[in-house]
């Protein structure tokens, strides 16, 4: 029992449902969570922020913004006392987080930045936009980390205690979970497509690319199997996750997934800048093609999650450009769902590394094989919370579709939380990549081996099935 | 993990001794590639007739 309040896997599910099960009450006509902050696409600093729900439309948008800070602090703080961090460095760490990573969004908000369809570029009187959308908001997150982090360390190191970018991560994507259930109740043939999918991206990523990146890295690069099998997890299945749990079951040396994990999180990062953008010109047409193709080629849940969001974002924005209306956030689901169908295995990809290693590879005598608590151990618990807020809803979309406009407004109401757990999670991301310490570590050659991977085989095979399962597919018109 | 480091900073990523590749570790990696293209030849085959408007 006391293993499930002790981690940051849990703590996830945890204030992840807690939020979710606050966001239900709206179902039975009781809001508790409608004071949370929207932020609006502004060029009138004034008209920025307003609270979520008409209910509370009274309330001005300031103090919204100071709720929802109370609330997030509180809530993480609970999550951090039980965990046995330093309360106080936490709580002043995520305070200056909130406060930078909500200074980001709000930028990223602002209309020369965001506005991307000539309707909106006349309703703000603008000649010129970047045409970025609200969402380029987790990129100034990501750059203003990336500065803080490499340039401003001791500030840096200051707020460390807060600077968590999974648990933030996996929180928002137990919430995102309750948003996606209610859209596929909404189109369920879609949606059990995009399920599909995400089941073919288990083979392709444990079976194809671990595979090629495991003999390119050995055969090419002449790393040791204790290497080649930790990159070959970290570049082709999930960065972080993966690295370290093939580490443990192969008993590698803990510095070799812990390096690997960074340089995934590096990359990650280079192709939430790029990809979403590249996806968009050579995609637009192809939208679901684009959003599963996030979530295969980008390989750290909070980065895959964004780029999904982030190309929803800039793909529907291309679209309204041209009279056509797509429904937010399905791109979004095929990039989630996709990815976290491939963290699911993690467990299982692990007990096989365990087995195959102490039997085969580099069985050593008297040795025992992992047995198969090891799946359940290195399954990633977040994900339990995503499929248990997506089936809630979509059952309730499916049994009660006369609630649907209630659950729509209440899904509404908690993805202000996960917007900003999204926020918080890319300047965290920033923050702790360190580039200089990195290199001198001697990650250059790894970063090698990743480039000519991502860019020889892993971009391009998941880009070809991608379209093969996807191409024709849109989302319903919204 | 300091001296970890400190051994993989003398020793960088990939500076070890070349091991190269086992015949048991090519079997592996065959029959990975093989099971996955072939896994992913019938799921095309499921996704075409469970779901035509993919097409």
């Amino acid at each position: 029992m006391n293993k499930l309040f002790k981690t940051e896997d849990w703590w996830s599910v945890w204030i992840g449902l807690f939020v979710f099960v606050l966001g239900l009450f709206t179902l039975a006509g009781i809001d508790l969570l409608g004071w949370g902050v929207k932020t609006n696409v502004w060029a009138n600093l004034g008209k920025a922020t307003q609270a979520v729900s008409s209910t509370y439309a009274a309330l001005p948008g300031a103090i919204s913004i100071i709720l929802t800070y109370l609330f997030m602090l509180i809530i993480m703080s609970v999550g951090a006392r039980v965990i046995g961090l330093n309360l106080r460095k936490f709580a002043i760490g995520f305070t200056l987080l909130f406060w930078i990573a909500y200074a980001c969004w709000l930028l990223g908000s602002w209309a020369p930045i965001a506005v991307n369809t000539p309707a909106d570029m006349q309703k703000f009187g603008l000649g010129f936009s970047l045409r970025l959308t609200a969402e380029s908001g987790f990129i100034i997150a990501l750059l203003v980390g990336l500065i803080i982090g490499n340039f401003f360390k001791g500030f840096a190191g200051y707020i460390k205690e807060a600077t968590r970018p999974e648990w933030y991560i996996k929180t928002a994507i137990v919430i995102l979970g309750a948003v996606l259930g209610v859209k596929a109740a909404s189109a369920t043939g879609l949606a059990t497509a995009v399920m599909f999918r995400g089941l073919c991206a288990i083979v392709e990523a444990y079976l194809i690319y671990w595979a090629l990146v495991y003999f390119v890295s050995r055969r090419f690069f002449h790393f040791s199997k204790e290497w080649s099998a930790c990159l070959a997890s970290g570049i082709s299945v999930c960065g972080v996750s993966a690295a370290i749990a093939t580490g443990g079951a192969i008993k590698a040396r803990p510095v070799v997934p812990a390096m690997i994990a960074s340089l995934v999180v590096i990359f990650a990062v280079v192709e939430l800048i790029i990809l979403p953008g590249f996806a968009t010109e050579i995609l637009h047409t192809q939208p679901m093609v684009a959003g599963a193709w996030m979530g295969l080629a980008v390989k750290t849940d909070g980065a895959a999650v964004a780029s999904g969001a982030i190309t929803d974002a800039l793909i529907r924005g291309r679209a309204a450009a041209e009279g056509v209306n797509w429904q937010e956030g399905w791109m979004l689901m095929a990039a989630t769902t996709t990815k976290l169908f491939i963290d699911m295995f993690i467990g299982i990809w692990a007990f096989v590394l365990a087995v195959v290693w102490t039997t085969v590879i580099d069985r050593k005598p008297g040795e025992k094989v992992a047995g198969a608590v090891e799946i359940w151990n290195r399954f990633p618990k977040f994900v339990i919370g995503y499929f248990l807020t997506f089936l809630i809803m979509l059952g309730i979309g499916l049994i009660f579709p006369g609630l649907m406009k209630s659950a729509t407004a209440a899904t509404g109401e908690i993805d202000v939380f996960r917007v900003l757990f999204f926020v918080l999670t890319f300047l965290s991301i920033g923050l702790v990549s360190d580039f200089k310490q990195l290199w001198a570590e001697g990650i250059g050659k790894m970063a090698v081996v990743y480039l000519v991977c991502l860019f020889g085989f892993i971009l391009w095979i998941g880009l070809a099935i991608s379209f093969i399962f996807f191409h024709g597919l849109t989302p319903p018109i919204g | 993990m300091a001296q970890n480091i400190q051994q993989v900073k003398v020793q960088k990523a990939g500076e070890q001794a070349y091991e190269p590749l086992e015949p048991i570790e090519k079997k592996l990696i065959a029959w990975s590639l093989i099971l996955g293209v072939v896994l992913l030849a019938i799921l095309i085959v499921v996704s075409y007739a469970a779901f035509p408007g993919s097409f």
